[in-house]
């Protein structure tokens, strides 16, 4: 029997200065993952540092995060890989903390790394804090299941169920929270594991201010609330039939 | 009792000079293929609704009275708004269509683009690690 083979998708855009050092700390610890930089169209070195230690998809147009990552996801589907990693470029998430979601694999179909759940290291702002609570809480009121301390995280492990929804259907604006709506909405499982974060090495959160983070407050609920009520765009059956075509 | 309503030559004059004005350009655009037909049929709803308002004025009279309001032109906008709301719906799904088509093709065009110049990963090989597998994969 052949081990599992697992892809780490790391999605970029304008990361020069954190994707090496990254990529350089993913081999240094020797996970035996293969990994894939997805460049969404930067206009930094981002591809041409990634390109040194790594393989790397360079979007020929700028696309967001939601099109930057399904495009790994549709990459890790279609060259048959069991299981995914979503990995910030910016250095956010420590490679070393993936063992813990990858421990956990068999207990759901998307693990997610939450930074709430257990806070030693990295704190991120109150209002971050507030706003992945409301968004928790409004998972759970529509769709039950467990608590998802930390929707908004970026770091997620998928299996090929997860992915053969994901390849399909990935939203593109706000996707980590949205994403998970459309999961549960599809009847996939989701758990959730305490991971330590970092600052990001380099860059700032796009969602700086108030009237920034309001308006995506306003924008993630609403999109949740439709996920809700929406019907799942293909069966996931029908999306493994047609995905396999 | 509501006078029913007649339209004034200047009025009828400067919405035939708009009409035709306006036609011709929608017409030119459609021979240059810069709008289908069905674009051109909606959009030339904005000049000949009025015209048929001012040519034939009974149609007004006869539309005011059977929706029950005092100015005619009140049914005429209404109409236009309605064609205005047809035009609106159609582009949105239009673009949020060509948008997810746009969204397909780049990424798979970069993915082939990544897959021609060999830089994405192959089965089996891990491209950053030095094992004995690397060299089978080479």
């Amino acid at each position: 029997m052949t081990a599992p083979r697992t892809l780490l998708i790391i999605p970029c855009y304008n990361e020069a200065e954190s994707i090496g050092v990254l990529l350089t700390e993913i081999a240094r610890l020797n996970l035996g993952y293969d990994t894939l930089v997805i460049d969404d169209g930067s206009s930094d070195h981002t591809a041409d540092v990634a390109r040194a230690l790594s393989p790397v998809v360079q979007l020929v147009s700028n696309l967001g995060i939601g099109g930057c990552v399904q495009t790994g996801i549709k990459y890790a589907w279609n060259k048959g890989y069991d299981y995914c990693i979503q990995v910030d470029g910016d250095g956010q998430h420590p490679p070393k903390e993936l063992a813990k979601l990858v421990a956990q694999k068999n207990t759901a179909d998307i693990i997610i790394g939450s930074r709430f759940e257990n806070i030693t290291s990295f704190k991120s702002t109150t209002m971050r804090r507030l706003g992945s609570r409301l968004i928790m809480l409004t998972l759970y009121a529509l769709f039950g299941g467990k608590l998802i301390s930390d929707p908004t995280s970026g770091v997620r492990h998928m299996n090929r169920r997860a992915m053969a929804l994901f390849a399909r259907d990935y939203p593109l604006d706000f996707p980590e929270p949205i994403s998970i709506a459309r999961a549960l909405k599809g009847g996939l499982t989701v758990n959730v594991v305490a991971v330590q974060m970092r600052e990001r090495l380099s860059g700032v959160s796009s969602l700086k201010g108030l009237r920034k983070s309001i308006s995506y407050m306003v924008r993630v609920l609403a999109y949740i609330v439709l996920a809700r009520v929406q019907k799942p765009p293909v069966s996931l059956s029908k999306n493994y039939e047609a995905i396999n075509d | 009792m509501i006078e029913p309503y007649n339209p004034t030559w200047p009025s009828i004059i400067s919405v035939c000079l708009f009409g035709s004005v306006y036609l011709t350009y929608l017409i030119r655009k459609m021979m240059r293929r810069s709008i289908d037909l069905y674009d051109f049929m909606m959009l030339s709803m904005v000049a000949i609704l009025p015209l048929i308002f001012v040519i034939i004025p009974a149609i007004a009279n006869l539309g005011a009275e059977l929706a029950g309001v005092r100015l005619p032109f009140i049914i005429m906008f209404s109409a236009l708004f309605v064609v205005l709301f047809i035009i609106g719906h159609r582009l949105t799904s239009k673009i949020t269509k060509l948008e997810n088509n746009n969204r397909v093709l780049v990424q798979e065009l970069s993915l082939l683009k990544a897959s021609l110049e060999g830089h994405a990963p192959r089965q089996g090989c891990n491209t950053l690690l030095k094992s004995t597998d690397e060299k089978k994969c080479l």
